[in-house]
């Protein structure tokens, strides 16, 4: 079978990412496990934008459930079960609260008619910053400072055992984690329901007035996506040790927009390197410029929506292909 | 393909489709004016008349896209008015669009596979075998939005067909096509209704296509239902004559 131009750069990407430890210090690898935490967080917001064309400017708010799901469980702060520890049961909370804030989310967003375009965009804007808000308030959650000195990722099954956070070892779960999400979306993609979430992005009513469930696909769309986000959320805090209102406000939503809108929202694997790419700059030129990096990453994002609509990842994917196609004859 | 004799298991005798004295007003203009009108099972009609005098709106209403303000639409029995419009499309009552309405950024092959999603248990033909039908094999890797105005208009009624509908609503199918794509129509429309046994109701300008689906005809006249019947019939009429086939002839 003939591989897709985008798997043809994810895999060349992987091998990339395999060696790089290799290459570079352990330190700098640290960084990259954050960096694939990012990735994850961008493919889920990927899926939901790119794919299904449902635009979320609130998605922070699942990555910062799963933050802090994952660190109160582990911390031991979940009520009633103060022995609790476990980073497994942290894990399935992250999920599945993500998971069901993001269908509630989507249920209230897309019953019946349903909210559209920019009206969407509004609605989603204003839940992050209500839920930084709450967060801010909340003084179960910290308040202001969050939660500090949530646990790294332990082994056994109730917060004992091993524990993980040589930069080694999580540098490639992240990654491992990061190609099994992809690959496992991009089959979602393929598939009779992801194709049918393509469709509502291409033409909703005519999606709509050939039998299907519009608004069930769309909340299904924002459950899985937010699920995955809350996953993305869950791995970084394990590494971070630290979650604060700002991991599910307004900032971070913004951000990770602009990871996928840089790296391409076309392709989930674009969306990863873009999110990848934009903090690695970010932590070697932001040495550099101090103040400024804010303005050239602004810079150069608006340079890049007008020459390269599609994302600088993308592009290379959409030119690969073209190429490839010419060359095939 | 389709059992033909699924499509009749209609309750108690009352028609497929019957419409009856159905309005509907957008401000001070009756679009749709006191329009009633019985189809049968695996029938067709054509529905005829000039610009504006509410062709598009009586399948708005039918697919339930616009709420009638008043009369009622029944289907196998049943009143559909303010039945959401997926689980109309669901029933077997699915249209295709007056503008070509697919997928564009997605391959002709996928355009089917999404379309055929739902079918509550109606048998269909593959999608390999209806973009064989509609003449799209060659062109099934291709992006639907770079295929030619008439080949959107085929790969929507592929699409259409896919969802194995009881009552097809084809809006203009031959708009924008050339002769022999018409030609081309004309005889897929009679294909499709010999091997489906669908009912279906087609709006169309084009009088040489009209006369060639060899249907009953019902015109239309500012929102009212003017003349009924075959095509010679409707070609007699006087209103008809002056109104519109004399402006459509020269
Ligand atoms: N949603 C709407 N709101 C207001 N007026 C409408 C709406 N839809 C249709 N109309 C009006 O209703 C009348 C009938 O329009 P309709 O589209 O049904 O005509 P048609 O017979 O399909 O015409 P054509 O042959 O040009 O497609 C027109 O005067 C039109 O402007
Ligand atoms: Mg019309």
């Amino acid at each position: 079978m003939k591989l897709s131009s985008a798997t043809l750069v994810g895999l060349v990407a992987l091998i990339f990412f395999v060696v790089l430890p290799f290459i570079v210090s352990d330190w700098v690898a640290a960084d990259f496990g954050i960096y694939f935490a990012y990735a994850l967080f961008a493919v889920s917001l990927c899926f939901v934008w790119g794919h299904a064309g449902l635009l979320s400017l609130g998605h922070a708010v699942y990555f910062g459930i799963g933050a802090y799901a994952m660190s109160l469980v582990t911390l031991g702060m979940v009520p009633g079960l103060p022995e609790l520890h476990s980073t497994w049961v942290g894990l399935a909370a992250a999920i599945v609260l993500s998971t069901v804030a993001a269908a509630v989310v989507g249920w209230f967003f897309f019953a019946n008619r349903g909210l559209k375009g920019a009206f969407l965009g509004i609605v989603t804007v204003a839940l992050a910053v209500i839920v930084e808000r709450l967060a801010i308030n909340s003084s179960y959650l910290g308040g202001m400072n969050g939660l500090m000195s949530v646990p790294p990722i332990t082994l056994g099954l109730n917060g004992d055992g091993p524990e993980i956070y040589d930069p080694l070892p999580i540098y490639y779960i992240g990654l491992t984690l990061l190609a099994v999400a992809i690959a496992a979306m991009m089959r979602v993609s393929a598939s009779r329901f992801g194709v049918s979430l393509a469709a509502l992005r291409e033409n909703e009513l005519r999606l709509w007035t050939l039998g299907h469930d519009v608004a069930k696909l769309k909340i299904a769309a924002f459950a899985l996506s937010g699920g995955l986000a809350g996953l993305a959320g869950a791995f970084f805090v394990v590494q971070f040790g630290f979650a604060a209102p700002s991991l599910i406000g307004f900032s971070l939503s913004a951000d990770v927009l602009i990871w996928v809108a840089l790296g391409g929202r076309n392709a989930l694997i674009a969306a990863a390197l873009g999110a990848v790419a934009v903090r690695f700059l970010e932590s070697r030129l932001s040495n550099l410029m101090g103040a400024t990096w804010p303005l050239v990453l602004g810079m150069v994002f608006m340079a890049s929506v007008i020459f390269f609509p599609k994302g600088i990842f993308g592009e290379l994917i959409d030119r690969l292909d073209r190429w490839r196609d010419r060359a095939n004859g | 393909m389709q059992d033909a004799a699924e499509g009749n298991a209609t309750s108690g005798g009352a028609p497929f489709l019957e419409i009856i004295s159905l309005v509907k007003s957008f401000g001070g203009v009756r679009a749709v004016d006191h329009v009633d009108l019985v189809l049968d099972t695996g029938a067709m009609r054509c529905i005829i008349g000039p610009n504006g005098c509410g062709k598009t709106t009586l399948f708005n209403l039918i697919t339930g896209y616009l709420p009638p303000s008043s009369g009622d639409i029944r289907y196998r029995g049943q009143s559909i008015v303010g039945r959401p419009l997926h689980k109309i499309a669901a029933d077997g009552i699915v249209r295709k669009f007056q503008v070509p309405s697919v997928f564009p950024e997605m391959t002709v092959e996928d355009n089917i596979r999404a379309a055929a999603g739902v079918r509550h248990g109606r048998s269909v033909a593959s999608p390999a075998e209806l973009l064989d039908m509609v003449g799209l094999t060659k062109n099934r890797r291709h992006m639907a939005g770079t295929l030619s105005h008439g080949e959107k208009q085929w790969l929507e009624l592929a699409m259409v067909l896919s969802t194995a509908p009881r009552l097809i609503l084809l809006d203009e199918p031959a708009a924008g096509m050339t002769r022999t794509e018409k030609t081309e129509t004309v005889r897929l429309i009679h294909e499709i209704r010999r091997e489906t046994n669908v009912a279906a109701l087609v709006i169309e300008h084009d009088m040489a296509f009209v006369a060639a689906l060899d249907c009953p005809i019902s015109v239309m006249m500012l929102g009212r239902i003017v003349a009924s019947g075959d095509y010679d019939t409707v070609r007699r009429d006087p209103l008809v004559r002056e109104a519109y086939l004399g402006a459509v002839n020269g």
